[in-house]
């Protein structure tokens, strides 16, 4: 009895809050894009009885052990045998089969192609740091979370989305680099950027000018300085349309490989 | 008064903006060569305050969203709001302004209107504790972040209802750490502090009533001497006559504004037909703190109970002050900004007393005075599951949700969610989840 | 609002016993905080504050004090003094070295300017 108990339980968590994040979890990730909910409990969760009968049948092998010691030949035997043969009882148990039933193969089938949701917005991620300062990652989460609070205020849209778009807007598409040939002139040539470079320079431009804001706290500068360039106004833009001309005059430069 | 003074920096801005660095520096002198930064513009919409004072006072809550169907808190029939989100009526909001029930830190600019959820655990409990007359002092204890200041103001909103008179302490630091004029007075024997009672007796009688004031009549005859520069003049309030609304009213000098006080405490306790809810937030840094940051003539420190008013509160807070009226109460909240010691628990009976623990830690005086009063305890809880939901569902109406959180979840599973990230129900860090937390 | 005390002009915005303290030679934050209390002002009160009354009240405990050029005088005296006996710290500000013991290979430079006989104070 003990046996059959121990190997069907995969989970046991007697907090039947945590079992229920766990299994939201799991209906979350495997209803993402539908958008309905699966109310009915999934495979892998347990009732609370489930879990509070497998946590008192640890506490009797607990008190067996204190008293009478570890002997598994005897206390592993089923109930009509005395002693049990622990080496052919291994052999066994390896040769039988693990059958998955029709609900865990679609489950299984269900999640194989879906990606794990991430923890983190890449965008936010890298924002956060470049302003971190001494590996101090908090620091800058707050910065962050409290200027987007203070643009969410203002403009009362997805701050998050709105950051991205605004990024989007002020970074150049191209930038002209210059590479030295072997002779005394330079080749000046438009490369494009990858969407984490754009990101890049377009934060930066906004973090520097968020400097000449008035207030002490960078937060508050960073929040009306995003808001700023929603609006469309900034210096950034003059840069970034600079940029673009530069690029737009050496366009026969342009190597395609 | 701010946009004559911005007007004033952005033209001294304009002066200033062209000097460039000048004069060299020689030897060792200190004067950097012109790295002085320039004055920055101030305008009437620039926000130049720090992130906590520039979201509670920018009035960033002018575009919010306004939610329809949202019921009013009323007190005499809580049944008919229990569990949901509320908003407090025009004469409840004008009064709980007056008071300074709406703080800080409470994410009040998200929505049109401060918001108050009625709660089976804590604002039911309370009012039934309250309405039960065997403890008519008690403090409010619970983590920080759980709801203490908003549970008072939902009290604030009762008495306003009830026709009771409100007085509220709302930040005790005020009188206590030095910022305030105060001088001793020889009558009363105790420490005055004229401008910060001016501030309070303003605030007694614009928060209530002016009816409700005006049907309180002195028991006493008053006479104050008030000096001007034309002479002295006699400013006399008759027994029965004048009214304690006269008395708040009156403009009398810094030097009998300790008697002023003094009067309008003994008018509010000695009648009998008005109650009076005196609250105290942020008595945690009276009970903390116990002197003060004055010094005496002998450069000593003033202890809390030398101050007039901290001995008013210390005297209601142990009985010694009678609450004549039966619905009377005295409410005192703590609060997570203050440091703790061993003070209130000790009081409380919880751990035992130790007269060889510095004072700092532990001071037997204040333990005295809170078991005199009987002072009981009502520790309120963290939220619910139920709670946080009505709570977050008011959030998704009120468009202060995330996208991100929003399209693939449904109430369930954000209230799941979100009620792990809030420590299992603190209802601060439940909207700071959902609001200020971008990842 | 401009306050003179003894001589000295002061803002109306300075806090008054920080203000002393930095001001008067030979007053410190304690003798500051000690001034103040005895007339007593409140921690945090500024020059503007002050009535006639209370600028020559802090003039009288000043006056008392020994503050400005008499302190001066006495640290003056005290070298002098050190000097006439004939000891060694004197000779070290007869030098314009350093009298507490310091190391001169390296590092002298504020004895070399300031340990003189005439010592300014």
């Amino acid at each position: 009895m003990l046996r059959t108990v121990v190997s069907s339980v995969r989970v046991g968590v007697r907090q039947p809050m945590l079992r229920a994040m766990y299994s939201v979890e799991s209906s979350g990730s495997a209803s993402g894009s539908t958008g309905a909910s699966t109310s009915t409990s999934t495979p892998t969760s347990l009732s609370d009885a489930e879990v509070d009968a497998y946590l008192d049948s640890i506490q009797e092998l607990r008190q067996q052990f204190k008293t009478q010691g570890f002997t598994p030949e005897s206390a592993l035997a089923p109930p009509g045998k005395g002693k049990l043969d622990l080496a052919a009882e291994l052999e066994r148990s390896r040769t039988i089969p693990f059958t998955p039933t029709e609900a865990q193969r679609a489950e299984y089938d269900a999640l194989r192609g879906v990606p794990l949701p991430q923890r983190t917005d890449p965008v936010i991620q890298q924002c956060t740091n470049m302003i971190m300062r001494d590996g101090k990652k908090q620091r800058a989460e707050l910065h962050i979370s409290r200027a987007l609070y203070l643009a969410f205020l203002q403009t009362r849209t997805d701050p998050v989305q709105l950051l991205k778009k605004c990024l989007d807007d002020l970074a150049p598409l191209m930038v002209v680099k210059t590479f030295s040939t072997g002779v005394a002139k330079a080749n000046v040539v438009p490369v494009p950027l990858s969407s984490r470079q754009r990101t890049r320079i377009a934060w930066k431009w906004i973090v520097d000018a968020s400097k000449s804001r008035a207030s002490s706290d960078f937060a508050v500068r960073l929040g009306e300085e995003i808001v700023a360039v929603s609006k469309g106004t900034g210096s950034a833009f003059d840069k970034r349309d600079q940029i673009h001309k530069a690029a737009i005059a050496h366009r026969a430069y342009i190597k395609l490989k | 008064m701010l946009r004559v003074q911005s007007r004033g920096i952005c033209s001294s801005a304009i002066r200033q903006a062209g000097v460039a660095g000048k004069g060299k520096s020689q030897g060792f002198s200190k004067t950097t060569t012109g790295n002085r930064p320039a004055p920055k513009r101030i305008t009437p919409t620039t926000l130049y305050k720090n992130w906590p004072n520039t979201v509670h006072t920018a009035k960033l809550n002018h575009n919010a969203q306004a939610v329809v169907d949202v019921p009013l808190f009323n007190p005499s029939n809580l049944n008919s709001c229990i569990d949901n989100v509320t908003y407090f009526n025009g004469k409840q909001t004008k009064a709980l302004r007056h008071l300074g029930s709406f703080k800080k830190g409470q994410f009040n600019e998200l929505f049109v209107k401060p918001i108050s959820l009625v709660r089976q655990g804590s604002t039911q409990k309370l009012l039934k504790q309250l309405a039960s007359k065997d403890s008519p002092r008690v403090i409010i204890t619970g983590e920080p972040g759980v709801g203490k200041t908003s549970l008072l103001a939902q009290m604030h909103a009762c008495a306003v209802e009830d026709n009771q008179i409100v007085v509220n302490i709302s930040y005790p630091e005020l009188f206590l750490n030095g910022r305030n004029d105060f001088f001793f007075d020889k009558e009363l024997k105790a420490y005055v502090q004229p401008m910060y009672l001016k501030n309070l007796i303003r605030k007694i009688s614009k928060a209530n009533d002016k009816t409700l004031l005006e049907s309180v009549k002195l028991s006493k005859n008053y006479k104050y001497i008030k000096t001007t520069l034309k002479g002295t003049e006699d400013i006399t309030f008759k027994k029965g006559e004048n009214t304690l609304y006269d008395l708040l009213s009156a403009s009398i000098n810094a030097n009998l504004r300790g008697s002023q006080f003094k009067d309008i405490i003994n008018e509010l306790y000695s009648q009998k037909n008005t109650p009076v809810l005196f609250t105290v937030d942020n008595f945690s840094r009276m009970l903390t703190g116990a002197f003060t940051a004055y010094k005496n003539s002998n450069n000593e420190p003033i202890h809390l109970l030398e101050l007039q008013i901290g001995k008013t509160v210390m005297d209601l807070a142990s009985g010694d002050i009678k609450l004549n009226n039966d619905k009377s109460r005295v409410l005192l909240a703590i609060s997570g900004v203050d440091r703790t010691n061993r003070t209130l628990p000790v009081a409380l009976g919880k751990i035992p007393a130790d007269p060889y623990i510095e004072r700092h830690i532990y001071e037997p005086k204040f333990v005295e005075i809170l078991q005199k009063g009987k002072v009981a305890e009502f520790e309120v809880p963290k939220l619910s599951k139920e709670d946080a939901k009505s709570l977050i569902q008011y959030y998704i109406d009120a468009k202060v949700v995330s996208h991100k959180d929003i399209e693939s979840k449904t109430l369930e599973q954000l209230t799941e969610e979100k009620y792990f990230l809030s420590g299992n129900g603190n209802p601060r860090e439940l909207i700071k989840s959902l609001v200020l937390t971008h990842k | 609002m401009v306050v003179h005390i003894l001589g000295k002009a002061f803002k109306g915005k300075e806090v008054i016993r920080i203000a002393l303290a930095s001001k008067f030679y030979g007053i410190g934050e304690q003798t500051a905080t000690t001034v103040c209390s005895k007339l007593g002002f409140y921690p945090w009160m500024r020059m503007h504050q002050l009535s006639e009354a209370q600028i020559m009240g802090i003039a009288s405990e000043l006056s008392n004090m020994t503050i400005e050029d008499e302190a001066r005088a006495v640290v003056k005296r005290n070298i002098a003094l050190k000097k006439s006996i004939g000891t060694y710290e004197g000779l070290r500000h007869v030098l314009h070295l350093p009298v507490r013991g310091q190391h001169t290979r390296n590092n002298a430079r504020t004895a070399r300017k300031l340990n003189k006989l005439d010592r300014k104070g």
